[in-house]
């Protein structure tokens, strides 16, 4: 009885007592990569299919990246273009032929060599497909069109004169189409493997890159392998990459400082302050800024956002101050949509101040002396439901009051498409691929209001309109950069939307992840990390 | 006993319809809902023609009556669809996640049971004394508690904290899974502790007076043959029908629990496609989950008709 | 009787709130209530509960959110009660064909997981013109819950039909409605009563739930179940954004399963003279 007493009373003394929570584990101080190892990481939530050509979400990107190569890439920390499986390639002097030379040796992950008739396939699966998210990218291919509207069974614009060349041919000039052909969707697909695999082929990827599945227990874990027959061994140390699914931020630290996972993202608040604050996890944090933008967008031609003095009232509003602190530090304040980082971005153009007197000078201006009520609709999650909340206080200041509603993402994003929808909502917008078409264009293009619900403050200006076409067109980069910049300063001062901010993401890793900094396109891709063990395979304690 | 086969019979019949009717409300509820699954599933940056194909493949475009149809199409066939988000059919997504569940709630009943009857015991033998007033006490807290704040505790402090369990997930088989499964189990079970513990105390009392009782105890028999062979059994019948309209309702879905401790579950799946609309996956899901409380229903009527023959006829 | 006082003591707090707290519960103050990395502060003189994560007095909103939670699991209690005391009574005096419809009906809505049904109502009802209101919370419970109440009062109804006193009601020609009324609701007004109090401590419960999946009331409103949920992903630095809605929630199931016990015990204890 006595000792039970003794265990229960040194339980209860280990459970009181604070926590030691710097890290367990150091680096071995090794500068080459050791191969082998599994490196573990996790996900909020699950990945629906392993399909290249419909996979859209963030946490398939993670496995998507290391399993799929294409033509090229981006640079491991930059956003210049380098070759992949393309060992070269060369455009026409008026930006409509692109050709490219397929590297020699490469392989699917049986051994099947690749050639350019399997990058053909895959971008005319792309275009067959129906819900295939990407073949709007490529509708500038000639003939395109013919494959999507399923007239033509083949595309034109996509030719393989020799076995290892593949030659696209544009109807119209698009500087952002390298940047497209980076993402998973162009990787190299075999008509027989597609046809054989039916509907496992979600579940039965056919691995060109680095690493190849060794199973999937959907909602629960991927498991990827070390492609044996990949053309260029250096690029891979590890064993194994594994990614859990449906694990909670707040467990999924927890997890990591038991070292039962090598990377931790998407803190919750506790976890973040305590890493920033922490002295012993500092040289193991990284920030970055992902291509984002968040703010409120507003129907432009509903009253009385249809006033512009209104919606830049609203910017003056709204103390982005409140937002940064409301969001831990973890933001930078917007001006327009184009992130910092991103080409075409005024960087002298300033953010709206916080100015209540003007707010409310130019509300009266409008015919608002006393203020309006207006309904504003935000979505299902912490972050953006709290951000709603400050706003609805800031905007209370000068007299508007607004009145909140909150809708699920699928709810949100079917209402805020519809001109007949809320006028007034919470907008945010990530673009694919690093380019300012993909921010400018589907939210502020007239076309695209026609076209599909992406612009989604119906805003049409034709002087935008034309700069952005132009600016479409345009191979010289000074004069492409001078066009955008022109047309950030007219999207601020027409303000179709409040321009709020850009987030950073924060990821930590255990000392002895090697090899990893998040990229500013893939985020999480651990294709070339490595793990610092010792010689016995395990980390060295601290 | 053709009476029997007879009610049976048309408890069967009602069953299939209860859970037949479940899913077309459900569906009815699911047209109501003003989000268009093929604007959600292709995301914001998808124009307007991209979504209309996706639409017409999946029947949406067309009224509620021929997208009804649709779904029954694949029904007849055996099928029950393709989950819009994953493209995977609605009965292996529902296959992988009806096991463990079912673990779940088995693991809650047992638990239930095994602290519930002696938490029972105890207050019946020391009636009116401190621990059947601790028994009702720690009974009323288990029910007054949410869900969630039981598991975020118990997570925190026993996986976290000191380490005991994992914190959360599946786990492999054998005895991981059982060290997996000991905190969510717990989780659910605190709610409903009470009412086992309640059943036990009251038919335990009522048989200390007894007659029969006092006879076999002034023949000197022990005590815990007294109890065993008549309290119990009698405690038997309202036993059963506790256990088996919980076990319907665990097998409804702990969405929470399943949510909180990653538990790959019928529940948890069922929040995400309610969330996302995923309409073949929800109306799968409550499919199944009716047919499972019917038939929990069924099974404890049958049993009550077995131990008390006076129900009969109706 | 632990029960009934703290059931009378939540209604003072909720009736007298805007006299026990000084500060606006639905204020948000970013620059002073918060850290300056955005961290909610603990209690202190200025802020006997400490603020919440957008800076508002924790005090003034737990206060505040009696009244609002209150309201919500009174008006589910009630819409419930309405149903179920409706389709309970019809089922019972009916008897036959129509009770038999009835029971049916009952169980086709028992038929729904309950946690599911919820979650799908809600989805639904926050479609309408009421998204932004509690509306849709306190239908979703009151359509989910009148289950209970039907079965027990359609249980005690039969028995009492066949009572010789509403033999002889008959017999005198007195109308189903007289009947209804004067002889079957005084007797089951025990049960009722008991019905209604556990089932305003499982609505109070079941919308703490619903706002954990972020189903609940709308944001600002200060219910406790939305406290609980805008708080729990700080519980390691602000546990007591947690502590305080939890323990009211606690506090007032508590209080309401008391009650609704020591009801009926003392209904039991009746019956049993």
């Amino acid at each position: 009885m006595n000792q039970l007493g003794g265990v229960i009373a040194a339980l209860l003394v280990a459970g009181c007592a604070p926590a030691d929570r710097s890290p367990k584990f150091r680096t071995t101080g090794a500068t080459t990569p050791r191969d082998g190892g599994t490196l573990r990481f996790a996900v909020k939530d699950q990945v629906p299919t392993l399909d290249p050509t419909i996979a859209n979400d963030e946490n398939a990107l993670y496995v998507l990246h290391p399993l799929f190569d294409t033509l090229i890439d981006f640079a491991p920390n930059d956003l210049e273009i380098v070759p992949r499986l393309a060992e070269r390639w060369s455009v026409s002097p008026d930006g409509l032929l692109y050709t490219f030379e397929l590297r020699p040796g490469i392989t699917f992950s049986d051994g099947v060599p690749i050639t350019a008739a399997h990058f053909k396939y895959s971008l005319e699966r792309a275009l067959r497909t129906a819900d295939s998210p990407f073949n709007e990218y490529l509708r500038d291919i000639e003939g395109a069109h013919d494959v999507m509207a399923g007239s033509a069974a083949t595309c034109l614009g996509i030719t393989t004169p020799r076995e290892r060349e593949l030659k696209v041919k544009l109807a119209q000039v698009n500087p952002a189409l390298l940047g497209i052909l980076t993402m998973s969707f162009a990787t190299p697909q075999r008509a027989e493997y597609v046809r054989a695999a039916g509907d496992q082929l979600r579940r039965q990827p056919d691995a060109t890159g680095p690493f190849m599945l060794e199973r999937w227990d959907e909602g629960e874990r991927v498991v990827l392998k070390r492609n044996p027959h990949y053309f260029d061994p250096s690029r891979a140390h590890l064993d194994k990459i594994e990614m859990l699914e449906n694990v909670a931020s707040d467990a999924q630290f927890q997890m990591f400082e038991r070292a039962e996972l090598d990377a931790a993202e998407k803190l919750a608040v506790p976890d973040y302050l305590f890493v920033m604050t922490e002295p012993a996890w500092q040289p193991y944090v990284h920030r970055s800024t992902v291509m984002n933008s968040v703010g409120s967008r507003m129907n432009v031609r509903v009253k009385p956002f249809d006033d512009r003095r209104v919606r830049q009232a609203l910017n003056y509003a709204l103390d982005k101050r409140h937002t940064q602190r409301l969001l831990n530090g973890t933001t930078v304040p917007a001006h327009g949509i184009l992130p910092p980082g991103m080409f075409g971005r005024d960087p002298d153009l300033e953010p709206y101040p916080h100015d209540v007197v003007k707010a409310r000078a130019l509300l009266a201006e409008a015919g608002y002396p006393g203020g309006v009520d207006v309904d504003y609709v935000t979505t299902n999650d912490d972050e953006t439901q709290k951000v709603a909340e400050s706003l609805q206080s800031d905007l209370a200041e000068v007299g508007v009051r607004i009145h909140l509603t909150v809708m699920s993402y699928a709810t949100w994003i079917t209402a805020i498409g519809k001109p007949s929808g809320p006028p007034f909502s919470f907008m945010t917008w990530a673009a694919d691929f690093p380019d300012p078409s993909a921010f400018l264009d589907p939210l502020f293009h007239s076309q695209r209001d026609r076209d599909g619900s992406s612009n989604n403050s119906f805003y049409a200006n034709p002087a935008l309109d034309a700069l952005l076409d132009a600016a479409r067109q345009e191979p010289d980069r000074g004069r492409r950069e001078a066009l955008y910049r022109r047309a950030e300063q007219i999207l601020h001062d027409d303000a179709p939307w409040i321009w709020d901010y850009h987030r950073e993401t924060t990821e930590v890793i255990q000392p002895y992840v090697g090899g990893y900094k998040p990229h500013p396109i893939w985020e999480r891709d651990y294709t070339s990390a490595w793990l610092d063990v010792g010689a016995d395979g395990a980390p060295v304690a601290r | 006993m053709i009476g029997m086969i007879g009610a049976i019979a048309r408890r069967i019949g009602w069953m299939i319809a209860v859970a037949w009717l479940v899913v077309t409300l459900t569906f009815l509820a699911t047209t109501a809902i003003p989000a268009d699954p093929a604007r959600a599933l292709l995301g914001p940056h998808a124009t307007e023609e991209t979504i209309e194909r996706v639409r017409v493949h999946y029947c949406l475009d067309r009224g509620i009556v021929a997208q009804y149809g649709c779904w029954l199409d694949h029904v007849v066939r055996g099928d029950l669809g393709e989950s819009y988000r994953s493209k995977r059919a609605v009965t292996a997504i529902i296959a992988d996640r009806i096991w463990p569940t079912a673990q779940l709630a088995l693991a809650a009943l047992v638990l239930q049971l095994l602290i519930g009857v002696p938490l029972g015991i105890v207050a019946a033998l020391r009636r009116g004394r401190w621990p059947d007033h601790a028994v009702t006490l720690f009974g009323l807290l288990g029910q007054s508690v949410p869900a969630f704040v039981v598991g975020t505790v118990l997570l925190h402090v026993f996986a976290y904290r000191w380490g005991w369990f994992p914190i959360g997930g599946y786990g492999a088989g054998g005895w991981d899974r059982l060290a997996h499964l000991v905190l969510p189990a717990m989780t659910l079970a605190t709610l409903d502790i009470v009412y086992y513990a309640r059943v036990v105390r009251s038919e335990l009392v009522d048989v200390l007076g007894e007659d029969y009782v006092r006879t076999a105890r002034a023949k000197g028999l022990p005590e815990h043959v007294v109890i065993g062979r008549h309290a119990l059994r009698n405690a038997l019948g309202p036993f059963i029908t506790l256990a088996g309209l919980d076990l319907g309702v665990l097998l409804g879905g702990a969405v929470v629990t399943e949510f909180i401790f990653a538990w790959p579950g019928l529940g948890r799946e069922a929040l995400q496609a309610i969330l996302e609309i995923d309409i073949p996956l929800i109306l799968g899901v409550v499919l199944v989950s009716a047919i499972a409380i019917a038939v929990a229903n069924l099974l404890v009527d049958l049993v009550a008709l077995w131990v008390d023959p006076r129900l009969r006829d109706r | 009787m632990v029960g009934a006082v703290l059931v009378a003591a939540l209604v003072t707090v909720a009736v007298l709130a805007p006299v026990l707290s000084a500060k606006d519960p639905l204020a948000c103050d970013v620059e002073h209530g918060l850290s300056a990395l955005g961290v909610p502060l603990p209690p202190s003189g200025d802020a006997v509960l400490g603020t919440d994560q957008l800076g508002r007095d924790v005090w003034a909103r737990v206060v505040a959110g009696a009244g609002t939670s209150l309201s919500i699991a009174a008006l589910a209690t009630l819409i419930a009660l309405v149903i179920g005391l409706s389709i309970g009574l019809l089922a019972g005096y009916a008897g036959n064909a129509i009770d038999n419809a009835l029971m049916r009906l009952v169980d086709l809505f028992l038929a729904f997981p309950f946690l599911l049904l919820a979650i799908l109502l809600a989805a639904l009802f926050r479609q309408a013109d009421l998204a932004s209101s509690n509306a849709p919370v306190f239908l979703t419970l009151g359509a989910v819950g009148w289950m209970t109440m039907a079965r027990m009062i359609r249980g005690k109804t039969a028995v009492l039909a066949r009572s010789e006193m509403i033999m002889a009601a008959r017999a005198i020609g007195a109308s189903p409605g007289q009947i209804v009324v004067r002889h079957i609701l005084p007797n089951v007004a025990g049960t009722v009563i008991v019905v209604t109090a556990l089932g305003f401590a499982q609505n109070l419960l079941a919308e703490s739930v619903l706002s954990y999946l972020g189903l609940g009331p709308p944001p600002p409103a200060p219910t406790w179940g939305r406290m609980l949920y805008e708080g729990r992903t700080y519980f390691r630095i602000a546990p007591h954004l947690v502590l305080v809605p939890g323990a009211a929630i606690l506090l007032a199931v508590i209080g309401f399963n008391l009650l609704g016990e020591g009801l009926r015990d003392a209904a039991d204890a009746k019956v049993q003279r």
